[in-house]
């Protein structure tokens, strides 16, 4: 069974701190110069590191060592929470991190990253104490608001990224916060707590059907291209019943005709020119406007990150990911949307994309492209969340979800992927079915052409 | 996300795997397992904003919920007896239990955060809440007679909401007039109405306690609602009598003996406000049109029966046996038997009826026996196949769907697929 590639969706701690042990200087502003760092990383490194890092406050003194930002620090800091927290709840290890995604699901409940977060007052205090180290250390007391950084930085997935690429921000902005915007950053924070958790369950399903695919591609695409012709037949058998259908030559007319049409409304004109994002049920205007903003700042980094793509026409060429990664963004920012939580769900999407190149890149040794990320505007909503919509929002993600796990079978086929038993009966009924549907085609065929038969008798 | 959008023709090829799943199943035939203890069904409620049904049992303490959208199922142990009456109120679930206390627990997060109880609490039955001024309060019935033989009724005590306190205690007026005891309260209008197995419906002030009427009836009364469309209560009683008490006049009007046996529970048709439906120890439940109780149908079971709700117009009724029974009360004059929902401590099934699929989150409820040798299919291939009969559009067959997102999925009884011979309309509408 062919495997899908992995790209990895979370920069661990052992990474970060190889790259700035690996410097002789303090870790610049700048992002890496391409072609000047050394080979991708290996995994059997990251075990010591790890173990050498396990306190908080050993973190804080390297970083600060090493010329970490106060902001990076507190990423590191997170990190290693995140890391103790997979490893308790998960029983996977840095090394293990880096290759599985931390935001799909894998058939649980919970994806680490909605495990995390939900789970997060467990490891508040202990952060709080360890920033409060840091603070301390810094040149000058000011009032920080801890938990509004600390949601800030959960709820735009910051954690996640190389913390290199994270020097542009200041933890000043988190100072002397008034509890208006405090409270806004929480429900910020809930509002990403319920996007994790459901877009792990999507990517679950969009995986349980790839591994689906690929483990009964053949008849997987019989099937589909017999269910292809039965929908065709169908609307052919109405057609044939159409009263200005006398004979086959009308009826072949109509069904080419109607053929055309179908085939010139089907593609969808680019989102983005002709759609406002429906998002007042949910939030107010200038909420929406954010959202838009954001979409659109994610996609351009997006495709910024994968410049080689957009000149580069050498087919062997080994950066061909990039390819990929685009597409796939183009695909969701022009993807139609029907309401609040298509839109954010397409945001979760795009920043999981966006995640995946900078590690990319990072892995690669290549350059990164991360100003529009960094802008502080960009990264919070003005506008407030209601905490009885948010729940409506939940809602409403977890009925589409019911309603894609039900078109797509994902519990039937996920049983049926794990079980080496249960798959080859299902090849068994799956051969049956191929016969069924042909039974049904050759149905609907006889009757298409007594209908026609019977016009022509009358006439 | 792929985006969701409805094609036509979608509903036509979930038929077509309905048909070849039909036939696939039609050598086999599926039942629950024999040897499933259930626990009795006590109370029923259903959540509307969450379309979440809560389910407690006569011998068990756990309260489940069970997502009618997902599918899922969760459950609270935090009482030690049978939980006689549940409820959601803010977000939060109340329960009335026989271990003498009243919880109050998060719906989402299945936190406790209250315990509402003292030492002189005996079992509890049921409770409401109301808020009065700017303040939420649970009213708690309980047998303290259990606890005290020199108390010969049932009390009512006044809980504060945010944190607990007991504002108050009512002792209800009168003796026990049997064994079996049973009380109910209800707040309406800054009214408290406490109905007791003494016959007495007893009428307090909400805020203070003040006594303001009471009225007798020599019977030992079971259950009460308040009907607003009609401004009166309508009260039941262990004998088979419903019981109409006027709001303005403040006195029973009228009554009818609708049962043969204790009339335990009596609820309003939602979307009808003039028809009622009450359950029984007669194992039936009666639909009746207001305001003289006329009978417009009749539903009977083998099955003495604690609790009945109404789901928009699906009727659920449980009692001593283990099963729910589903009706489609859409039409109160013709209500049909769709099937039941056996829930356990741990999952829960729904079977329709006269269908060989079902919906469960665990097939281990279930056996599948051979229509040809009528042996038990063991092993891999049983697993397969209550895999494949296994199916959530069974839920939303039997309970409606959650929203538009899930008209996509179609439903299995949509069958266009018999072709030749389906029918004409359906496919011009193409």
């Amino acid at each position: 069974m062919e495997k899908k590639a992995h790209f990895s969706d979370y920069y661990p701690l052992f990474l970060d701190i190889r790259d700035f042990k690996k410097r002789d200087n303090p870790l610049p502003s700048e992002p890496f110069i391409e072609g000047t760092s050394s080979q991708p990383d290996f995994p059997g490194e990251s075990i010591q590191t790890s173990r050498d890092k396990e306190n908080l406050e050993d973190l804080i003194i390297q970083s600060g060592l090493n010329g970490l930002s106060p902001f990076q620090t507190m990423i590191l800091l997170i990190k290693s929470v995140f890391e103790g927290h997979a490893y308790l709840t998960a029983n996977l290890l840095p090394d293990d991190l880096c290759k599985r995604e931390i935001i799909e699901n894998h058939g649980s409940d919970h994806s680490l990253v909605s495990s995390f977060y939900e789970n997060l007052l467990l490891y508040t205090d202990g952060l709080k104490e360890a920033f409060q180290l840091l603070d301390q250390s810094g040149s000058k007391k000011s009032v920080i608001g801890f938990e509004s950084m600390l949601y800030f930085i959960l709820s735009n997935q910051l954690w996640m990224f190389p913390v290199s690429v994270l020097a542009g921000f200041d933890i000043k902005m988190f100072s002397n916060l008034s509890s208006k915007k405090a409270e806004i950053y929480r429900l910020n924070f809930e509002l990403s707590s319920i996007m994790a958790s459901r877009h792990g369950f999507i990517k679950g399903i969009d995986d349980t059907n790839e591994q689906y695919k690929a483990r009964f591609r053949i008849y997987v695409l019989k099937i589909g291209s017999k269910e292809q012709v039965i929908k065709q037949l169908i609307s052919k058998l109405a057609i044939a019943n159409d009263p200005e259908v006398k004979s086959a030559e009308d009826l072949e007319r109509k069904y080419f005709n109607f053929l055309i049409n179908v085939q010139s409304g089907s593609s969808p004109a680019p989102r983005r020119s002709n759609q406002k994002p429906v998002f007042s049920d949910n939030y107010d205007n200038e909420s929406s406007e954010e959202v838009e903003y954001r979409l659109r700042q994610l996609y351009r980094s997006i495709s910024k990150n994968c410049r080689e793509s957009h000149i580069t026409t050498d087919p062997n060429s080994s950066l061909h990911e990039l390819d990929d990664f685009f597409i796939q963004a183009n695909h969701i920012y022009n993807r139609q949307t029907s309401d609040a939580s298509d839109v954010l769900i397409q945001q979760s999407e795009l920043l999981e994309i966006l995640l995946k190149v900078v590690i990319y890149r990072k892995n690669q040794g290549l350059l990164i492209s991360f100003t529009d990320f960094t802008s502080g505007k960009m990264m919070n909503y003005k506008g407030r969340p209601d905490p009885e919509k948010l729940l409506d929002l939940a809602r409403q993600l977890d009925n589409k979800i019911g309603a894609l796990m039900l078109i797509n079978h994902t519990s039937f086929k996920a049983k049926h992927i794990a079980d080496e038993e249960l798959a080859e009966i299902h090849v068994k009924y799956l051969k049956q079915e191929l016969v069924f549907l042909d039974e049904r085609i050759s149905e609907l065929i006889s009757e298409i052409d007594e209908v026609i038969h019977a016009k022509l008798n009358l006439v | 996300m792929k985006p969701i959008i409805y094609n036509g023709n979608n509903e036509l090829i979930v038929a077509y795997k309905n048909d070849f799943i039909k036939s696939v199943l039609d050598k086999y035939s599926v039942r629950l397992k024999k040897n499933l203890s259930g626990s009795g069904i006590r109370s029923l409620w259903y959540h509307e904003k969450e379309n979440t049904l809560l389910v407690t049992h006569l011998y068990g303490s756990r309260v489940h919920l069970i997502n009618l959208t997902t599918g899922k199922m969760r459950y609270h142990n935090f009482h030690s007896k049978t939980v006689r009456h549940v409820y959601v109120h803010n977000n939060e679930i109340i329960s009335a239990s026989w271990d003498g206390t009243i919880r109050v627990v998060d719906f989402y997060t299945l936190k406790q955060r209250l315990v509402l109880t003292d030492a002189g609490m005996g079992r509890s039955p049921q409770s409401a809440t109301a808020r009065i001024g700017n303040k939420d309060y649970v009213f708690g019935v309980s047998y303290d007679s259990d606890l005290n033989p020199l108390c010969r009724s049932n009390s009512v005590r006044k809980w504060d909401l945010k944190d607990g306190t007991v504002e108050g205690v009512i002792t209800q007026t009168g003796e026990h007039l049997s064994t079996l005891s049973s009380a109910e309260c209800v707040v309406y209008n800054g009214y408290l109405y406490t109905i007791s197995d003494s016959g007495y419906l007893t009428v307090f002030d909400a805020e203070s306690g003040e006594w303001l009427k009471e009225s007798f009836i020599p019977r030992c009364l079971r259950s009460l609602i308040v009907v607003k469309e009609h401004n009166c209560l309508l009260v039941t009683d262990q004998d088979g009598y419903i019981h109409r008490y006027d709001l303005e006049l403040m006195e029973f009007t009228y009554y009818l003996q609708c049962h043969l046996s204790d009339v335990t529970s009596i609820v309003q048709f939602p979307l009808q406000p003039d028809i009622v439906a009450s359950s029984s120890f007669d194992g039936s439940v009666k639909i009746m049109s207001l305001p003289y109780l006329e009978e417009l149908s009749a539903i009977t079971t083998k099955n003495s029966l604690w609790s009945c709700i109404l789901k928009k117009n699906i009727l659920l009724a449980g009692g001593y046996e283990d099963e729910i029974l589903i009706y489609d009360a859409s039409d109160p004059k013709n209500c049909i038997l769709l099937g039941k929902m056996c829930v356990f401590d741990d999952s829960y099934a729904v079977c329709p009826e006269n269908s060989r699929q079902f919906f469960t989150d665990c097939i281990d409820n279930f056996e599948v026996i051979s229509l040809e040798t009528a042996e038990p299919i063991t092993g891999k291939n049983s697993e397969y196949l209550l895999n494949t009969s296994n199916s959530q559009t069974i839920l939303y067959d039997m309970f409606g769907l959650p929203d538009e997102s899930f008209n996509l999925i179609g439903q299995s009884k949509n069958f266009f697929a018999q072709l030749p011979g389906s029918s004409r309309e359906n496919l011009q509408n193409l």
